[in-house]
């Protein structure tokens, strides 16, 4: 097992799933010495009836929210941060509690930045000065479409990104009566998110052996629960097991470097305007191929985290990389066509692809070269790297 | 993997690895708005020079307040103010923590003090006493085994009362574990076996006890293989640094593990074994987990097998059938434990009649054992172990645990469901 | 940005867990206090306590049922089961000669020892309703410790004998980690004991 000279790690955020999670805030809540949360909730997740549910659950507490607010769509705005940063003061509360992924999180985030430094917008931060102390306590109810930078020590509003370990929310709750998904196609979508992620992790040469540790169960329950999720986005144990994934691989992936098929995805996400996850969709596969046809080394962990304790024992040490590969890559192909498998299918234009792998080239630190993205994009194009 | 239908996983602590990870610590602290640190350590630490490399480390950039090293191995409360007073007078703002686990807890307590105000420790007792951020904590562990820099729970004797003071909050957890191999590099071969078996316990109770999850298998899994794969090639070269890290390692991520999935029988008897007749931890650990495993085979038969792809490798684990996995398990533990007792020249002691104090002396006599099953059901470990366990169970391992014969599973008393993780 | 769209919620109660669990904590105290009279077990178990202890049993956070002024109204028996007026919890206390006997619900002047706390009334209603085991509760952090842990094993083994000859195999196989064999524990004393907990229980104590 590899341990790199050094390293660092942090994986900040208490994850708690499973039944009765939610009913568990309370009790959190006053570790923190803290009653009064606001709540920043998902327009989608509050149209899904899931908000009754949520408040049911602080029956019989001494827990007061201070309110919901939700108005978060897609987009996390600081114009939204600040007209929820006014209610925060408004009410006199104490913390926050994000309910749902994504823009969400992002959105508690920057509402617990600018209510704990008591400033009016980021823009500060965004220049480079550093956030300065502990921030209010942020308990994250995982629902809906994950982005990947929930347990990260990220936020971004406005596309602009501000980094921090203050940023990394406290608790992660993982609760089967929030998790369940409205449809395939945002369940294929957050897991192509986490699947990215964590291949990312795993097959990162500087790998070291904790966030292998945070990375292998994302892995194992995306090989386990992908595909049925997908098919079945009702289903509360794949739900479960993949906010689980979601969770674990945006903490692992946070400690690690990213991978050829996040920057590329993160590149264009970025100048059409659509969801990374979808290009991660399209272009996992080419990249998985692309390393499939250059026999590069990887460590055992992918192959271990996909297969299984019993697959892995079962095959030789020297076909263990190839065999990781190729599991991987079912794990993909288990999404299906719920999402677009192309990027020609997207509609994307084509001289984005070239600034793609130019600027992610540049992001890698001399990891990838700029030849090596452009091949990958050229195969997603027309999605060449197809599911065996 | 299994998905439990509950479970809950923290570990905050910022963790740095590596041969130079001594010198990032300035530069940690000052993100943290601290700039004098207190150094708490013990009077052994300090004697093998460990305080030097650290000083030379931190370099100029940090101006240090003080150096506390009156921490002795059996810390109380006294210890704690004590230390709380020096580091107010000094006008620290943070701990650098040196030592094995009881320099650490009192560590761990000296910031409570510290850090919300009062004189004693005695008034943060009790459930959510400790309730906000502490000042910045660093621990460098010189002990490869303990993995309290990785746990929420600080004991701290009271002896006055008598009783062992129980903290437990999230925000005891230190900030920054500093994993370096120059910190370990002096440690003798018997005591390097000895940790490094604590570790591996944590790490493999964790894998098999009630409150088991997917990420404390995660480490548990890296932790196990850590220390199969480095524990005799460093006892037999002490100079191994890159084994030395990788025990480091394994020690932190099997303390990751164990203390968010709670440890089982083998603690139980070895916590109160260590009690009753003053047995080194790591020494009872090595010695009663294959008695442990045994124990649980036929609840968790199925979990324990699956230790053997990181303790034996993948060859050993595909060639043995399903059923005979977890056998196969204790026998290896058992075959390691065999291999440091002749690594170490008989230091590492195998069953509970070879242990032995400086005279030759036997520290568990066949008397007392009555006594530590007695004892026994006041440990709090017994409450996660898949089987239950009643003094006449913990007889029945301890007997066989005394005498070094394996465990007769007939006579173990059955029933009840499987576990339901 | 008009900030009464977002109201400031505060959340219900759930009536028929509250009414449940104060039942349970009920029978649980009033059981106990016989069992400890009436099987050795139990009784060695319960006399590792301290004596003139003081045991609380309630279900968190207190605070959420204030002392209603009109508590001394209602007929003690209502009071005694533990509802609503004094937050759902209940009192054992070991007296001088260590005797166990039920004490009612009533927290005034009363100090508690050892508190075992459910972290929430759906966690009482898990464990209560014997869908998670006590170990199992324990490990989920279905209710925490107040006071010496040593003294909580005692009071949760005891508690598990007592589940033994009070509910059927079926039920208590949930609740406990391994159901006593006939030769640990006879079929005669099991039902035996578990006719005289029961009258006992609900009449003379």
């Amino acid at each position: 097992m590899h341990i790199p000279d050094h390293y660092e790690f942090l994986n900040h955020s208490k994850i708690i799933s499973g039944k009765c999670a939610l009913e568990t805030i309370p009790a959190e809540l006053g570790g923190y010495d803290a009653q009064k949360p606001l709540v920043i909730a998902l327009k989608s997740v509050v149209e899904r009836g899931l908000k009754k549910k949520f408040i049911k659950t602080f029956s019989n507490s001494m827990v007061v929210l201070g309110g919901i607010y939700d108005e978060v769509r897609e987009y996390a705005g600081i114009s939204l941060a600040q007209d929820a940063a006014i209610l925060f003061k408004a009410r006199g509360c104490d913390s926050i509690i994000a309910l749902g992924c994504g823009p969400a999180v992002d959105l508690a985030k920057a509402v617990n930045v600018l209510v704990s430094e008591k400033i009016d917008n980021l823009s500060a931060h965004y220049e480079g000065a550093a956030i300065k102390g502990p921030l209010k306590p942020l308990i994250v109810v995982t629902a809906g479409r994950s982005n990947g930078r929930e347990a990260a020590n990220a936020l971004v509003v406005d596309n602009r990104e501000l980094v921090s370990d203050f940023l990394c929310p406290d608790v992660f709750i993982i609760d089967p009566r929030m998790t369940p998904g409205s449809c395939g196609e945002s369940v294929a979508e957050s897991g192509a998110t986490a699947m990215a992620q964590a291949f990312a992790v795993l097959t990162d040469r500087g790998i070291n052996p904790m966030t292998a540790a945070v990375a292998h169960p994302a892995m194992s329950y995306l090989a386990e629960y992908l595909a049925k999720g997908v098919k079945r986005p009702k289903n509360r144990q794949a739900s479960v097991a993949l906010a689980n994934a979601s969770v674990m691989a945006s903490a692992a992936y946070s400690n690690s470097r990213p991978g050829m098929a996040n920057l590329l995805a993160g590149e264009l996400a970025e100048a059409t305007g659509i969801s990374a996850g979808r290009f991660e969709r399209i272009i996992l596969p080419s990249v998985i191929a692309a390393m499939l046809k250059k026999k590069a080394w990887i460590e055992d962990d992918l192959y271990l985290a996909a297969a299984g304790i019993d697959g892995y024992a079962a095959t030789p040490a020297g076909e263990r990389t190839q065999r990781g590969l190729e599991v991987s890559l079912n794990i993909v192909g288990g999404l299906k066509k719920v999402l677009p498998v192309s990027l020609s299918e997207m509609k994307v234009q084509k001289h984005f692809l070239e600034k793609a792998a130019k600027a992610a080239a540049a992001k890698s630190g001399k990891r990838f070269t700029e030849a090596e993205c452009a091949s990958v994009l050229a195969q997603a194009w027309d999605a060449a790297g197809k599911v065996k | 993997m299994l998905l439990p239908s509950f479970y809950d996983f923290c570990c905050r602590v910022k963790t740095i690895s590596g041969h130079k990870a001594l010198e990032a610590i300035p530069g940690l602290l000052a993100g943290m708005n601290a700039r004098r640190p207190l150094i708490v350590t013990d009077k052994g630490v300090a004697a093998v020079g460990l305080i030097g490399i650290v000083k030379k480390a931190l370099g100029s950039k940090l101006k240090i307040g003080a150096i506390y090293d009156n921490v002795p191995v059996d810390s109380d409360y006294k210890v704690v103010d004590d230390a709380a007073k020096v580091y107010k007078k000094k006008g620290c703002d943070s701990i650098i923590s040196i030592g094995g686990g009881s320099v650490i807890d009192t560590a761990k307590g000296i910031n409570i003090v510290a850090s919300l105000g009062s004189d004693t420790l005695l008034d943060y007792q009790g459930f959510g006493a400790v309730n906000r951020k502490l000042n910045p904590h660093v621990v460098i562990p010189t002990t490869a085994g303990t993995g309290s820099e990785m746990t929420l729970v600080a004991v701290i004797a009271d002896p006055d009362r008598k009783i062992k003071m129980l903290f437990v909050s999230y925000f005891i957890l230190p900030d920054i574990a500093v994993l370096d191999p120059r910190m370990t590099k002096t440690l003798p071969g018997f005591l390097t076996a000895a940790t490094a078996m604590d570790a591996m316990t944590h790490a493999c109770e964790a894998y098999f006890c009630l409150e088991k999850n997917p990420m404390s298998d995660g480490h548990a899994y890296r932790a196990i293989k850590l220390i199969s794969d480095n524990l005799l090639k460093v006892v037999k070269n002490p100079g191994d640094m890159k084994g030395r890290l990788a025990l480091a390692n394994a020690s932190a991520l099997a303390g990751v593990a164990f203390s968010n999935s709670m440890v089982g029988v083998v603690h139980n008897l070895g916590h109160t074994i260590g009690a009753l007749c003053h047995v080194p931890h790591g020494n009872a650990m090595s010695i009663l987990l294959p008695y442990g495993m045994e124990y649980n085979l036929h609840k968790s038969g199925d979990i324990i097998g699956e230790i053997l792809l990181p303790l034996g490798g993948a060859e050993i684990y595909a060639s043995t059938p399903k059923k005979k996995r977890a056998e196969k398990v204790v026998e290896l533990i058992r075959k390691m434990n065999q291999d440091l007792h002749d690594a170490t020249g008989g230091r590492h002691p195998r069953f509970l009649k070879e242990i032995t104090d400086r005279n030759g002396k036997q520290i568990v006599p066949h008397s007392m054992l009555p006594t530590i099953a007695d004892c026994m059901m006041l440990d709090g470990a017994r409450m996660s172990n898949p089987e239950e366990v009643l003094p006449a169970d913990a007889i029945l391992i301890l007997e066989h645990a005394w005498e070094g014969t394996p465990l007769n599973r007939k006579k173990i008393n059955k029933g009840g469901k499987k576990v339901k993780y | 940005m008009n900030i009464n769209k977002y109201p400031e919620i505060v959340p219900g109660r759930k009536f028929l867990k509250e009414f449940y669990v104060g039942i349970m904590l009920w029978v649980v105290g009033r059981a106990l206090q016989v069992a400890a009279k009436v099987d050795k077990e139990v009784k060695a178990e319960l006399a590792k306590l301290p004596n003139n202890f003081t045991l609380r049993m309630m279900v968190a956070p207190e605070k959420a049922f204030p002392l209603f002024f009109y508590a001394k109204l209602l007929p003690s028996f209502v009071t005694d089961i533990g509802l609503l007026p004094y937050g759902i919890q209940m009192f054992l206390h070991k007296d001088k000669e260590g005797n166990i006997k039920y004490i009612g619900a009533d927290p005034k002047g009363k100090k508690a020892d050892l508190s075992v706390i459910f972290t929430s009334i759906e966690a009482a209603w898990l464990v209560l309703s014997f869908q998670e085991s006590t170990a199992t509760a324990y490990m989920h952090g279905r209710f925490v410790v107040e006071g010496d842990l040593p003294h909580s094993l005692t009071f949760v083994r005891a508690l598990d004998i007592v589940e033994v000859f009070l509910l059927p195999k079926i039920i208590s196989g949930l609740a406990v980690k391994r159901y006593p064999k006939w030769s640990e524990m006879s079929l005669m004393r099991k039902f035996w004991k578990r006719i005289v907990i029961y009258i006992r229980a609900f009449t003379i104590g």
